[in-house]
């Protein structure tokens, strides 16, 4: 048996209220690692192509890697798998908290939910107790009180996730919550639990995970603390946490501001960046075995929101319910930002639909007629904060936007598909392409829609190989980030280890040695990331998407940037194909993106084994 | 002589203490076997390790039916107590009687608390964030200590003894109502 490993899954039917644990094969975590990897060929095996995102035949995992709940630094994340209400396809979202490690500890792999309950129910599970109770009395609440009644009823060190209003009512961009501050945040993870009548899923585990070789764990522990002592970018990281970017992304016209269509947003500087911020903040929080501790409460000192406290604001609440609103009253996004948590939304699609509407709103698309008399003017958060309310119960004007920045531009037309900034139907997030020519390519082409997590766009490779602005060499780019990142999500590690400590896959390599006994090299793990996504290619080609799919708004393509550095560089679409191109060819995919057949019988996914439930 | 001390403030919840005491004690990640435990609320942002105190006069000693915990010295002379694994029956009178609630009964084991290591505290080694320390006290700061430690070990008491013979009462009234029973003909 390998060590760091559990051996098997959790199979839970809401519909008739039946669990069974289910055997993983030793070859499945060979092949796959685990996480990312493991979703892959859950998703593959187990997925139906006709399963609608929000029928009870969508199946909702939770799923860990071989080094959750050991000590290998930056291993409290958990990964959801499911399909994706906002894009149709692949779907995976990543959060932190003590559920991991309490999936491992309670002996599991990962959770697989299917069907749905009859009425709203929450899951208590106690190591191989699995217990399906009423959840009427919480049907409604908020995500804080609905995890605390969690940490208070069942075990104050419980790992739980649990939805807020947006989910029990199906918004697009619903979050998954857990350790109240932390989202499993795009793609509408937490519809799809809403959609199952699933309010919250609390586990316990008091069993143990072995380690091959644990002196030499602690011996890379040590070593890499010492390694993230001396890195000065990984010291301002631990300074400022993540909103040091905004000054970053301002700095190169990279900031989405007013819809993306501008990339700068100077009023942000010294009031919602990484000194606003800092004047903020009353503490440090870290996520679990985690040495960076990024993340930074903060405290609302006056005004009418004063007393207000939340972990966070993160770079990507402060550019999508900041800039890109032209917001620059951090009070403000702070309370959006809680209000987002608490309801169940995630703050990167929710600022990306307020800013999408607002847009509409100045071109006279939207009225205040169509708005329910929200004034939805640039810049006014009291209408943002009544906006994000109505969004999560579907109040209002409130119905439409919880439809996603898509369907609402199919919907409105008037050229508004033009600045709908999405890809697949998934919002953007806080970088502006643009500015790194490369996160085009990212956008475009990661599975599971406009995301920036599988190749940071604001990674030293992609703005400064070469020019931010040349095409050349970035779709190599792209795929070496996105592998590296695809390693780091099937372990699962957090994605900022390997940037501010910094550890390369070679490291990750060590880590996952020591602790399953395993023998395998950087490259061998680059080598399976490359043939996971190839996996995830072709799940979303069989739920149906073709290269059009893979394709960025006109505003990205066309337009530049009014100031700025930015200002006069066009991407084109013919640049734009040329990066797709020689990103497909990279993968081993044809020229419309299809895994040719030599790829396919390279990674030898028609010879191995199948897992059924 | 060397404590082991808490800057509660410092800590951030990375639970790394728990992970390095339960790999180092039990030879594997066991938080629930942990000899140090770290208390949280992550709502309202706040947490810190509980860990055992060493008390000059401890009760968990005072208690023991059978000698099992007693006071020792490191080889370097730190001040820690101990509980004899060989002679424990695992009665948990100890549990009950520790105020501080660090000391704990494994299912099926023996009862365990934090030993310091022998001298070199692993979550001191692996705490990251300057939250917990081994330092060298001065007789003066010892005495200090040791004074505080008797305080709110009486204060703590008082807390419980509020509290708890509510819960006691009610958990076993009815095993105790038939400690000697039937003897209603007696007085009749």
């Amino acid at each position: 048996m390998l060590y760091g490993y559990k051996g098997k899954l959790l199979h839970i039917d809401l519909t008739r209220e039946v669990s069974q644990s289910i055997p993983v094969p030793e070859e499945i975590p060979l092949k796959y690692i685990g996480g990312r990897g493991l979703g892959a060929k859950l998703f593959w095996d187990l997925m139906s192509p006709e399963a609608e995102p929000l029928q009870p035949e969508n199946i909702f995992m939770v799923l860990t890697g071989p080094l959750n709940g050991t000590m290998a630094p930056c291993t409290g994340k958990h990964l959801i798998v499911t399909k994706s209400p906002a894009t149709g396809g692949w779907l995976e979202a990543y959060s932190s908290g003590l559920m991991a490690a309490n999936m491992k500890f309670a002996g599991y792999d990962g959770l697989l939910i299917t069907g749905k309950a009859e009425r709203p129910v929450y899951v208590v599970i106690e190591d191989d107790k699995v217990d399906i109770r009423d959840a009427g009395h919480l049907w409604g609440k908020g995500t804080f009180e609905t995890e605390k009644y969690a940490k208070e009823t069942f075990h104050p060190d419980c790992g739980a996730i649990c939805i807020g209003p947006a989910g029990e009512n199906l918004v697009k961009f619903a979050c998954v919550s857990s350790e109240y501050f932390r989202k499993a945040g795009r793609g509408g993870a937490g519809a799809v639990m809403g959609s199952k009548n699933l309010k919250l899923l609390a586990i316990r585990g008091s069993g143990s995970i072995s380690c091959a070789d644990l002196q030499s764990l602690y011996d890379l522990i040590v070593k890499h603390r010492e390694r993230y002592k001396k890195s000065t970018i990984g010291s301002a990281r631990r300074r400022y946490g993540t909103p040091l970017t905004l000054n970053i992304t301002n700095e190169i016209g990279m900031l989405p501001t007013h819809n993306f269509s501008q990339g700068q947003f100077n009023r942000a500087i010294g009031k919602i960046d990484k000194d606003g911020v800092a004047a903020a903040t009353v503490g440090a929080r870290a996520c679990y075995a985690c040495f960076l501790s990024c993340s930074k409460r903060t405290k609302v000192q006056e005004g009418v929101f004063r007393g207000l406290e939340i972990d966070g604001p993160e770079y990507e609440t402060l550019a999508m319910l900041g800039s890109n609103l032209e917001i620059d009253y951090l009070p403000a996004i702070i309370r959006a930002n809680y209000l987002c948590d608490d309801l169940g939304l995630d703050t990167i699609s929710a600022g990306a639909v307020s800013g999408f509407v607002m847009e509409c709103f100045e071109r006279g698309i939207l009225t205040e007629q169509d708005t329910g008399g929200l004034n939805l003017k640039f810049g006014n958060y009291e209408a943002v904060l009544q906006l994000l309310e109505q969004m999560a119960i579907k109040k209002g004007f409130g119905e439409f936007c919880s439809r996603g920045v898509k369907a609402m531009a199919q919907s409105l037309g008037a050229g508004s598909e033009d600045f709908a900034m999405q890809v697949k139907g998934l919002e953007f997030p806080g970088y502006d392409p643009r500015a790194a020519w490369g996160a085009a390519i990212t956008y475009a082409v990661t599975p599971r829609g406009g995301c920036h997590r599988r190749a940071w766009p604001a990674s030293k490779a992609l703005l400064e190989d070469g020019s931010p602005y040349k095409i050349e060499g970035k779709a190599e780019i792209v795929r070496e980030l996105m592998n590296e990142n695809c390693v780091m999500h099937s372990l699962i590690v957090c994605d900022f280890p390997g940037k501010f400590i910094p550890l390369s896959v070679g490291d990750f390599a060590e880590y996952l040695n020591v602790v399953t006994g395993l023998n395998y090299t950087g490259q061998d793990l680059i080598e399976r990331a490359e043939m996971i996504e190839t996996l995830i290619r072709r799940v979303n080609i069989r739920e149906g998407m073709t290269a059009e799919d893979d394709s960025l708004p006109k505003r990205i393509l066309e337009e530049s940037h009014p100031e700025g550095p930015t200002k006069g560089k066009i991407i084109g679409l013919d640049n734009f194909l040329r990066m797709r191109l020689e990103y497909y060819a990279l993968r081993g995919w044809d020229d419309e993106g299809v895994p040719t057949q030599t790829t396919m019988d390279r990674y030898g996914f028609n010879e191995e084994l199948k897992i059924v439930l | 002589m060397r404590v082991l001390t808490i800057d509660a403030e410092n800590c951030t919840g990375c639970r790394m203490c728990e992970l390095a005491c339960s790999s180092f004690k039990e030879g594997e990640f066991i938080p629930e076997r942990s000899r140090i435990r770290v208390v949280a609320d992550a709502l309202e942002g706040w947490s810190r390790p509980a860990v055992c105190l060493q008390c000059e006069d401890p009760m968990c000693m005072a208690v023991c039916p059978v000698q099992a915990i007693s006071k020792k010295k490191t080889p370097e002379g730190d001040h820690v107590v101990v509980v004899n694994a060989k002679t424990c029956i695992a009665c948990g009178r100890c549990v009950v009687a520790c105020p501080f609630g660090a000391i704990t009964l494994f299912p099926k084991s023996k009862a365990i608390k934090c030993d310091l290591c022998g001298g070199s505290p692993r979550c001191v080694e692996f705490c990251f964030y300057g939250c917990l320390h081994f330092v060298e006290l001065t007789e003066a700061e010892y005495v200090r200590r040791t004074r505080k430690i008797t305080a709110l070990t009486n204060k703590s008491a008082r807390e419980i003894a509020k509290r708890e013979p509510f819960e006691r009462r009610a958990a076993f009234s009815l095993e105790a109502s038939r400690v000697t029973p039937g003897m209603s003909h007696r007085t009749e």
